[in-house]
Parts: structure tokens; sequence; C-alpha cells
């Protein structure tokens, strides 16, 4: 990438006919509202990377918050940065414009540090994408001194093995005081003139942060000395041997007892963090573009199949009263004319319907919808809606035998009450998701999609009914982690048999292609050995592969083979003695409650909420 | 009614027209002025709007009429504390009637800077003029209909044209009809340059005034 820019000379203004050439303009230009002044004299310039287009990223809520805590800190400043879409790619490339901040128009490689957010594993080749643009080498052992320090969070970080050589560090969890921890170390160290592997080896102290040993055993030396310290630190017994500290060296190890696990960052009590009650408005239209309030972080639910509800444990829940002045503060200061109350499920709130009836009335004056995306069935009698016009619900399942499997704890009765109550208050159309390809899933299950959506048909006055099928992904740290997933060619298989069978009910019937949920499953358990895959995919031309026009599944194919990969080792089953390469990083929940609840799958047996009862899943939080 | 007339200028000339609404309505939405709604099942605010803006087309007279209670003054205030840069308001008026600006604008005046350099100011600005004078002198001006490639007979749509230079720049003054028989200005300039046998790109386009 050029040297034509001086590394700390704005791009802007951009030339009026390159930002005309291409689609949505408006994405490349700044100047949205709510965007926090640069400090340029600040000590960290930190860019916040989304690994997608800008109408995605923007709505994010975690680089919301991760934006304003970082723009409060006096001796840091941060501005976001997206994913270009290829059209404006090929402009900079051709033009020689490295990748920038979106509010100054500085470089990226001018940056001290670059945080990507990793929400899924299709947006590892854009990570890549925007590196290059950026002019910033991929790999972290190839980064000098001048380079930036790249960085990763994120839901994929717990199992970060398969990009761990393109960053320096990965924090595990939630970031708010991590972030902070990191940007005061990188401070410190800036003023004590510190080279970056000072700051490493003191980012490594940091609870949730991981700094990847690299692949030529240069940065074995910083994560060597801090064994002890990071032990004492987090408490975890250490004791290694020779043959494991070189096993350590990429993170698989030998035996079940890992010795040092990189325990998950968590912030006990939301109330006590800031929450962004002023976001930057896109300055076009967004994915779910309206105020969101986050309710309570984590889930006690205990779907088998869902990595979320293991990796967000413990429940925190936001007080009533701060998730009220959040509500009103956001509506304040953005002018949006839609709330979201937001959380794994939302319905679960202690409070939910005292918050409703408390701010509806306010909301209601001011023009002001209120939505709630995440209600599970068994929390919606027909007294509020789940979000747009009409009502959307996952069952996941379609015979109760299944959902008993999966822990969805839901009984057709209240599948078809939830939807009788839906159509009886004018909401005709209903969407229902399922998964194909859950573990233990006969053809009775999949007849069973069928035979619910005909019990539903019935129910209402030709209601209209969607369902939307994607296929399972088995993930690190859930008790399906063990587990294949469907070959792709049953999968399809089954589509075409749910779509034909549907369409004779009239139902409409969407589906998620099976090839990139195989690519899902492969990089969501992989290994370090997929880094050189991601690479080659990557060179091969492959950016957003999130977006459908997108993916590209040849080019995936042709990299495991030249890389000698077996994908099908990655996406099929999984000894339950097996070490798994993922063992490292302790999420909170233990391996051995994830086995238990694998072994009730397996008997069909389900675990009650653990509200309730406490099940033992390594966290503790009832006994705190 | 209230009518205000506002800027879309700075990042905002490359948001289009639909966003354009939507910022504009949160606007005054924060602002918290009070407005008239649509009635129905999805209320929303109702505006009236100048005749749209092709993206990168910048203007310092777009117009919004609006139900309002509140003084010019006051509107004025109250709106630009919440806008964002380069969508203030530059001015106000209460009207006693209702006033749709899309329905009664039919002309705009664009100011449109050509940025060619020092040294090509003289030739340029030569070229320009003789072409705007044979277009007005004439009957047919032909300008892209589209992105399909086709072309239209603007002649009509072409009430005047003045070129002048200064400030390493040369200038094209053009006034344009707008809303429902519309010429877009970056056509306009388009066509005027393949007129006078010039070949730039990246024209600055303003729409300064707006006529009824």
């Amino acid at each position: 990438m050029s040297k034509s820019t001086t590394k700390h000379q704005s791009v802007y203004p951009l030339s009026r006919e390159l930002l005309l050439s291409c689609e949505k303009p408006a994405r490349y230009v700044g100047g949205e509202y709510n965007l926090a002044p640069v400090k340029p004299d600040a000590a960290l310039q930190f860019l916040l990377c989304f690994p997608d287009a800008y109408e995605v990223g923007l709505s994010n809520l975690g680089v919301k918050i991760l934006y304003d805590i970082l723009n409060a800190l006096p001796d840091a400043s941060c501005e976001y940065c997206f994913a270009p879409w290829p059209d404006f790619g090929r402009v900079l490339r051709e033009h020689q414009i490295p990748l920038y901040g979106l509010t100054s128009g500085i470089p990226a490689r001018a940056f001290g540090m670059l945080g990507f957010s990793l929400q899924y594993e299709l947006s590892y080749t854009t990570v890549l994408y925007m590196l290059d643009l950026a002019g910033i080498p991929f790999r972290a052992r190839e980064r000098g001194e001048g380079d930036p320090v790249v960085i990763a969070g994120g839901p994929c970080t717990v199992n970060p093995l398969p990009v761990a050589d393109f960053f320096d560090l990965f924090v595990i969890g939630d970031g708010e005081s991590a972030i902070k921890e990191l940007a005061e170390a990188y401070i410190a160290n800036k003023r004590a003139g510190g080279k970056k592997a000072d700051f490493l080896r003191a980012a490594a102290k940091v609870r949730g942060v991981w700094v990847p040993d690299d692949d030529s055993g240069q940065r074995s030396a910083v994560s060597g000395q801090l064994k002890d310290e990071i032990a004492t630190r987090h408490s975890v017994p250490l004791a290694m041997t020779q043959n494991e500290r070189d096993s350590d060296r990429n993170c698989q190890p030998t035996t079940d007892n890992c010795p040092l696990k990189i325990k998950r960052a968590v912030e006990p009590d939301l109330d006590a963090l800031p929450y962004p009650v002023k976001p930057v408005l896109p300055n076009i239209e967004a994915v779910h573009d309206r105020a969101v309030v986050e309710l309570f972080r984590g889930c006690t639910r205990g779907c088998r199949f869902c990595q979320a509800g293991m990796i967000y444990r413990p429940v925190r829940e936001r007080g009533f009263d701060r998730c009220k002045e959040s509500a009103f503060s956001l509506i304040d200061n953005t002018g949006y004319d839609e709330l979201s109350l937001t959380s794994l499920s939302s319905g679960d709130y202690p409070r939910i319907r005292e918050l409703i009836a408390d701010l509806s009335g306010a909301l209601r004056m001011r023009h002001v919808g209120l939505t709630l995306p995440s209600l599970r069935l068994d929390s919606f009698s027909g007294d509020f809606k789940s979000g747009g016009g009409g009502l959307t619900f996952a069952p996941e399942a379609g015979t109760q035998r299944l959902r008993d499997i999966i822990n969805k704890n839901i009984t057709e009765e209240e599948i078809l009450s939830a939807c009788a109550a839906a159509f009886q208050r004018d909401n005709a159309s209903v969407k229902l998701y399922f998964m194909l390809g859950l573990p233990f899933e006969t053809q009775e299950d999949i007849d069973g999609i069928i035979a619910l959506c005909s019990k539903i048909k019935r129910l209402g006055k030709r209601p209209k009914i969607s369902v939307s099928c994607s296929v399972f992904v088995p993930k690190p740290h859930t008790p399906f982690q063990w587990c294949a997933q469907i070959g792709r060619e049953k999968a399809e298989v089954s589509q075409r048999y749910l779509k034909a069978e549907l369409k004779r009910l009239g139902v409409t019937f969407h589906y998620h292609d099976a090839r990139v949920s195989e690519i899902e499953a492969v990089l969501a358990r992989g290994d370090r050995a997929l880094s050189g895959v991601v690479e080659a995919v990557y060179d091969a031309g492959s950016v957003l592969e999130g977006w459908t026009e997108f993916f590209n599944y040849e080019r995936w194919t042709a990299a495991f083979a030249a890389a000698n990969v077996q994908p099908e080792n990655y996406g099929g089953a999984r000894n339950l003695t097996e070490p798994l390469p993922w063992d490292f990083i302790d999420v909170g929940v233990t391996k051995a409650f994830l086995k238990r609840e694998y072994a009730r799958a397996e008997k069909g047996l389900t675990t009650e909420d653990c509200r309730k009862t406490c099940h033992g899943c390594g966290l503790r939080c009832k006994s705190k | 009614m209230l009518l205000f007339e506002f800027e879309k200028t700075g990042a905002f000339r490359y948001i289009p027209h639909v966003d354009m609404l939507r910022a504009v309505t949160r606007t005054l939405r924060r602002a918290r002025i009070e407005c008239g709604y649509s009635h129905g099942f999805n209320p929303h605010i109702l505006l009236y709007f100048s005749p749209p803006l092709p993206i990168g087309t910048a203007s310092r007279c777009e117009q919004c009429a609006l139900d309002c209670v509140l003084s010019a003054e006051e509107f004025l205030e109250r709106y630009n504390r919440a806008a964002p840069a380069g969508l203030k308001a530059l001015s106000a008026a209460v009207f006693p009637y209702p006033v749709n600006p899309a329905a009664k604008v039919n002309k705009a005046r664009y100011e449109i800077v050509l940025n060619t350099g020092k040294v090509e100011i003289k030739s340029c600005f030569a070229a320009l003029s003789a072409a705007a004078r044979e277009v007005l002198a004439g009957d047919l001006f032909e300008v892209s209909a589209g992105r399909d490639g086709g072309v239209k007979e603007a002649r009509p749509l072409l009430h005047d044209i003045a070129v002048r230079a200064g400030g390493g720049a040369v200038a094209v003054d053009a006034v344009l009809s707008a809303g429902n028989r519309n010429l877009r200005a970056d056509r306009f300039i388009e066509g005027l340059l393949k007129r006078a046998g010039l070949n730039y790109t990246g024209a600055d386009i303003t729409r300064v005034t707006l006529y009824q």
C-alpha cells in the first residue's frame, strides 16, 4: 500500500469525483452527529475498527460502549473505521489513499492502536482487507515499533486461534475495564519511552487479555516471564513442565489440565459503568438504527446450542432507574423514534412489565415506539410486541423431543398460545426461527417443523407465517462443542424438502447457504493452522463475506487444499476426553458442566433455568 | 405554517434525500419542536421539502415546511442548537396558509465551480463562455439522461448561464428547471463542458437559490 500520503497527513478532503464514483459515499466522509472531537495531542490515538460495512458497524452496541469509554479518557482519542465497500476499496488502492479514521481522515497506520471487533467468523478476511488497505503487515511478528498495536475483542475471541497470528493481543469478555486498563498501560509505556514488547508485557497482566505467542518463538520470552505474574494475579495454579511450556507455545495443551488459563473479563456491576447515551448517528440508513438500552448481560436459560448463553454468564442486570434514565437520555440526544430494550432474553428482566409501563406513556407522547427484539415465547403474552410489524419467535426445533435435547424449555402449547395471542392482537404475521442439523436430529424433527406450522396456520384468519432456518454450527464453550455439524449435502437435502413442504402449506421459507455455515463451523472450532487459510482466501479476493454476494466457497476449498487442511476435521465430532484447542480460555463455565449438559442432552433431559436452581456451571454466582 | 431554509453542505452533501429527511426529522425531535403528525397506524412528522438534490450537490437554500407554533426566531434558535454541522437552518418565516415547497418551486440557481488550475483559467473561461452563448442562442442542448447512457433534450429546461473567472477557478452560474420538470446541475455542466470541448471532472456544485 501507498506511501504517497505522509503517515499523519489527513486524506480529507477526498475528491468529489472519487466519492461520487462509489456507492453510498456518505459512508466515507465523517461528519456524523455526536462524533467525539478528535484530541490530536492525546498520547493514545485509538482506531476502533469494525470489519464490516459502515451501516452494520455503527449499530453495534459493543463498539459504541468502547468509543465512549476511550474518548472520556483525557489522554486518549478514539475514532471509527469501517470496511470500505469493494468499489471504494478499489478507489483507495488505485489512488494510493490509505484507510483512515472517519473523523479526522488520518491514516490508520498513524494510530497507536487498532482495535477490531470480531463479531462473526466470516469477518476474518475483512480484518486482513482493512490491514491491507491501511498498509499494516498482517502478522504480528512482521509489525515493528512504527506499526500500531493491533488488538481484537468481541465474541469470537473465546476461540481466537484461527486469527492469533494477526493480532498482538485479544480481549476476551467484557471490554469496559479491560480497554481502560490497556489504554492506561499504553499511555504509561509511551510516556516512559517503552517499546511495544514492554506494553505487551503490561497488557498481559490485564484480566481477560491474551497475548499470543508468535510462531517464531520470539514472543515466548515475554509470556514465559509473565506466566508467574499472571498466575498470581488470576489465581490460576501454575505447574508447567518443559513439555507443557513447549505445547503452550501454540496453546494446544497436551493434557486436559491446561496449566495456564486466560480468564474472561467480567464486569460485575453494569450500573457502575458508563452507558453510551450519545451514540454517533449514521449519515445513511443503518441496520437496527434505533436507541438501544441493554437491560442485562448473560442468560440463565441454558440453551445448549447457544454460545452467548454460556460466555456471557453470569446475569448482570442494569438497575430499573438506570434503564429508564438511559432510555430518555438516548431519545433526547439522538431524536430516534424507536427505542429497543435488548438482552439475550428481555422477558426475563425482573421488572420488565413495570419498565414497559413506565416508559410507554412518556414515549408515546414523544411519538417513540418501544420494541423488545429478544422475547422468548414463554415471555410473550401478547401484551408487548417484539419488534417491527409482525412477531418473531424462535422455537429452534420442530418437536418437543428435540427442544428438550437443546434445552429450549418451551412447549408446543406455549408456542401455539403465543401465536394465537399475537393473531388476536391484529399481528397477522409471525416469523419462526429453526435450526437444521441439531445434535440427535431425526427426520421426525424436520417433519415436526411442518406439523407445527400447520397447527399455527389454523389459529388465525389467513395468517402470514414465515420460517427461517439456519444450519446449526457447533460452538466452543457450549455443551455441543463436541458435536459434529451436519454435512452440507444433508443440510441441502433437508432445506429442499422443507422448502417444498412449506410451500404446499403456504408458508414462506428462508434458509441460509449451508456452505456458509460449513465455513463458520471450521473457523469457530479452528486452531492456528487456519491463519494461513484465512490469508489465502483473502489473497484470492474475498472480503465482506458476511454479505451473500461476496461469499465464495470455492476460495475456501482451494485454500484448504493448498494448506493441506481437512475442514471435515474441524466440523466433525470431537472425543469428550480429548483436549480442545480453546481449553486455555476460561469463560467461567467449566468443561465438567458442559459435559454434564451434553450427557443430559443425550438422554433428552432438560435443565431448569438457573435463576431457580443452581446447576454448578462453575461461576458460583449465587455464593457471591 | 413555518417554512425554513437550511444548508446541505459538508459531509451532508453526500447523503441521499431520504436520509436527509431522516436527519431533519431527528433534529426536530432532539430540539423538542412540536410538529404536526400524520394520522394512522404509524404516525410521522408531516414535512414538506423542496425538490430533492442528487448525491454530491450541496445547497444553501433547501426548504422545509411544517406545522409548528413557534415563532421564526425561536424555531431557528432551538433547531440550530440540535442540528448537525452541514444541516443548519439559515432562515425561517411563518405563513398563515399551507406552504408546499415541492409544489411551488420550479427553478433553481446553481453555482458550479471548476478547478481548472491557474494556467488554464483563461482558455477554459473563453471556451465555456462561447459554449454558453451558443447554447442560449440555440434551440438544442443535449445532456445525459442517466446511467443507461441515454440522452435527453434539455434546452427548454435551461433558463440562464453566466460564466465568470476568479480565485483560481472558473465558475458557472446557471438557472435550471427544478421540481416536476427538472434538469440536474451535474448533467447540465457535463453537457456544457462537452459542448465547449473541455474535459474537467469533479465540479463543485451548490444550489444557491430556489424560485417559484
